[in-house]
């Protein structure tokens, strides 16, 4: 089945809300086009500020010619992100991120802080890649239909960029209200529900129940104790840890909607972490996004 | 003529002595409004350890925690931060110049603003023992202020009465 993702315009107010006075009219008038979807903005100390839409990155200018990021500026944005408040996404700095109201995620580059029997800090930010969040209403639809002719676990598939975590928030949105199955969503990034004093901010269904924050290894069977879900969704799959819990779970009787970081399935078996996934058996479907943004679901056999 | 001379010695009387209850008010509120600022600064501590809740709404935590003027100041403190343009420190010394009755001591606003001006910019762990800091200075005050309350206050409401006594003898 293939269904093409029309791209959307986000609810960019939480990026906009972060940047200072002239680059944030620069990145909303980029917002405010209608001919493309603005996919991240990209900020490098000493180096021009960059937008990125369709596989293209191009530098963002005003009346006064090409804007240029610096380490202050890097760092301003960084603090208004964190509400002037670094301890309070010092976890997820230390893995690089920090997620803004509305999903959208802030990838952070700097040097490292190592501190005994402490979470990692960073400091002297030097790269910022601010991805925007999509809720594409329709994105999940043929994996949907898939999993209601055959409800079975399913991997999505894709390449950076070609939008795997909208797949699976429209998915998991669909399982939930259309086909009122519960669903445990795993969030470790903040960027599937972004849930605001515990209300998701986009559309995850009404019988979804979030874990926000924790590890996905973790958060999984906290769900399957907790929530009795009849669904576990996880984006991007990474770890031998995400993959042993899923594995555990699956032996429970719980079905998995999941991400990974690959372009196909020859590339998914060439990889060790999923290749024991697929040998494990636990997804029956596959859903590749493709580059020119198709989702195409396979039946998934387990690998020999 | 008379019944104006009596009347002015009263009012005389009344000024001074008012002066004198008033510094001993100053003192009084001053103990009160630090006390209340250690007790914030330790929920502060709890915030932070616990839910690392950022520096806005923790104000707005801390202004419907405390009472009186630190609750003014905390509340002046969460509006300022909506404004995404200002800073912490710039948003700590408009709060505290928009509260009014705030009386803290020249050394409790010092601290406080040195609190505020690095506030954010670590971990957890730092940003705790900074505020640990902050109460250990807090509590010194408090302590020496608790230790001269009865005899300052006792000795400024003696003072205002018996200036108001001297003023009315040297106009007699």
């Amino acid at each position: 089945m293939l269904l093409q993702v029309m791209p959307m315009k986000g609810k960019v107010d939480g990026i906009l809300a972060v940047l200072p006075r002239p680059l944030q009219d620069a990145v909303r008038r980029e917002f405010n086009r209608e001919d493309l979807h603005i996919e991240e903005l990209r900020l490098r100390a000493g180096a021009p500020i960059s937008v990125v839409a369709e596989g293209r990155e191009w530098s963002l200018s005003d009346t006064g010619g090409v804007l240029t990021a610096d380490a202050e500026l890097i760092a301003e944005i960084l603090s208004r992100a964190c509400q002037s408040s670094l301890y309070a996404v010092q976890q997820q700095l230390g893995q690089g991120y920090c997620t803004l109201p509305g999903g959208h995620r802030i990838g952070v580059c700097g040097t490292a802080v190592h501190k005994p029997d402490q979470a990692d800090g960073m400091k002297e930010f030097s790269s910022l890649n601010i991805r925007v969040a999509r809720e594409i209403r329709g994105a999940g639809d043929a994996a949907a239909e898939k999993l209601w002719e055959k409800p079975d676990s399913m991997l999505i598939v894709g390449p950076p960029g070609a939008g795997k975590t909208t797949v699976l928030r429209d998915t998991v949105r669909q399982l939930s209200d259309r086909f009122h199955w519960r669903v445990g969503l795993a969030d470790e990034r903040g960027e599937l529900a972004d849930c605001v004093q515990g209300v998701p901010q986009l559309n995850v269904g009404k019988r979804t129940d979030v874990l926000s924050g924790w590890k996905k290894s973790e958060a999984i069977l906290m769900l399957l104790r907790s929530m009795n879900p009849q669904w576990i969704a996880v984006d991007e799959i990474s770890g031998e840890a995400d993959v042993q819990a899923i594995v555990r779970a699956s032996y429970c009787g719980v079905k998995f909607l999941a991400t990974a970081h690959c372009w196909s399935r020859e590339d998914l078996t060439r990889r060790p972490v999923y290749r024991r996934l697929l040998h494990a058996g636990v997804f029956h479907h596959l859903a590749v996004i493709e580059l020119n943004r198709r989702v195409r679901c396979e039946e998934l056999s387990p690998c020999r | 003529m008379q019944m104006i001379r009596i009347l002015g010695m009263v009012m005389v009387f009344s000024a001074c002595a008012g002066l004198g209850l008033h510094a001993a008010g100053v003192v009084r509120r001053t103990v009160r409004q630090l006390t209340q600022l250690k007790l914030s600064l330790e929920m502060m501590q709890c915030e932070i350890s616990y839910s690392l809740t950022p520096i806005g709404k923790l104000c707005g935590i801390l202004s419907s925690a405390c009472s009186g003027e630190i609750a003014g100041f905390y509340a002046a403190m969460e509006r300022k931060l909506k404004d995404a343009t200002r800073s912490v420190p710039e948003a700590a010394k408009a709060a505290m110049a928009e509260t009014a009755g705030l009386r803290l001591t020249p050394l409790a606003r010092q601290s406080l603003m040195e609190l505020f001006g690095s506030f954010g910019k670590f971990g957890s762990d730092e940003q705790l023992k900074l505020i640990a800091l902050t109460q250990e200075r807090i509590s010194a005050e408090l302590a020496e202020l608790s230790a001269q309350k009865q005899s300052r206050c006792r000795c400024y409401e003696a003072l205002g009465v018996c200036a108001g006594l001297a003023m009315v003898i040297l106009v007699i």
